[in-house]
């Protein structure tokens, strides 16, 4: 499955964002890169914690690093979320086909029954 | 009310969230997602036959269906679809929320809730109905059965049903 760009696999991704607190790293991260200690002061939980749900975004190549100096300052890539959003595309895919299909059987059914029952009025 | 069906997908990635109007009561909506003989009608569409459905409408009642291709394509691990759950809430006719459990998923005992809200529009007419599945992220293996052929089929239904 590998080509020339990198295959990425949303089972990392799924499981990588599973973690309320490292769907928060994410949404941070989007409003710039940011060094890691700036990422820890903004979240409750402990720096060690703090560390660890970023390797795991960075495994699953969600967030990159880099040094600057003494710092590691991480960057969100969003490339990996396209594989989850192909495969939320088929769920999005199945309640568009079965909403239209309630929408045309409740309407139609409706109006024939607004036909027999005149007192009903017309909608 | 001729507007197609919105779907977005909540920013957390976990839920699908679709929306459409409907030219009938709540009341009638309500009728066409808890009896049998119009799921049956409903439910079914050009890939797929609802076999069996039945459901015990009341809050802690059962539910469940089960679907098949119209046209067996063998691309499938299972060769029915069945889903079950539980009704969380029942509230008519206003608002229904079951768990949905499907063979297809994996695991197949991984939790996801479908929640139906309906509200009265067109001086209650008409119905705004909007339905919330939820706990679709963490399905970390799913996509092995959905990459057989599953999305493919979907996409046939949609590319049809949008023609």
């Amino acid at each position: 499955m590998r080509h020339r760009s990198v295959t990425y696999s949303p089972e990392v991704a799924f499981h990588a964002l599973a973690d309320p607190t490292r769907r928060a790293v994410l949404d941070l991260l989007r409003q710039g890169s940011q060094p890691a200690g700036q990422i820890a002061s903004a979240f409750p939980v402990s720096r060690p914690a703090i560390s660890k749900h970023l390797r795991l975004l960075r495994r699953a190549h969600l967030v990159s690093e880099r040094r600057e100096g003494r710092h590691r300052v991480y960057q969100l890539n969003p490339e990996p979320l396209k594989a989850v959003d192909t495969w939320l595309e088929q769920y999005r895919a199945f309640w568009r086909t079965n909403l239209a299909g309630l929408k045309t059987f409740v309407e139609a059914e409706y109006a024939r029954e607004s036909r027999s029952h005149k007192s009903k009025g017309t909608l | 009310m001729k507007k197609m069906a919105t779907v977005q997908v909540t920013p957390d990635q976990d839920a699908v969230v679709s929306e459409i109007e409907i030219a009938a009561p709540p009341e009638r909506v309500f009728q066409a997602l808890v009896e049998r003989e119009q799921a049956l009608q409903w439910g079914s569409n050009e890939a797929f036959e609802i076999i069996s459905w039945e459901m015990d409408p009341r809050r802690g009642g059962r539910w469940g269906f089960v679907a098949r291709e119209t046209k067996p394509s063998g691309a499938y691990a299972v060769t029915e679809f069945i889903h079950h759950g539980e009704i969380l809430e029942f509230d008519p006719p206003r608002l229904l929320v079951y768990t949905w459990f499907t063979n297809f998923h994996e695991p197949p005992s991984h939790r996801t809730v479908v929640r139906w809200e309906l509200t009265p529009i067109a001086n209650a007419k008409g119905t705004r109905l909007k339905v919330t599945h939820s706990g679709l992220a963490p399905l970390a293996a799913a996509r092995r059965g959905y990459s057989q052929g599953w999305p493919g089929l979907l996409q046939r239904i949609r590319d049809h049903f949008e023609k």
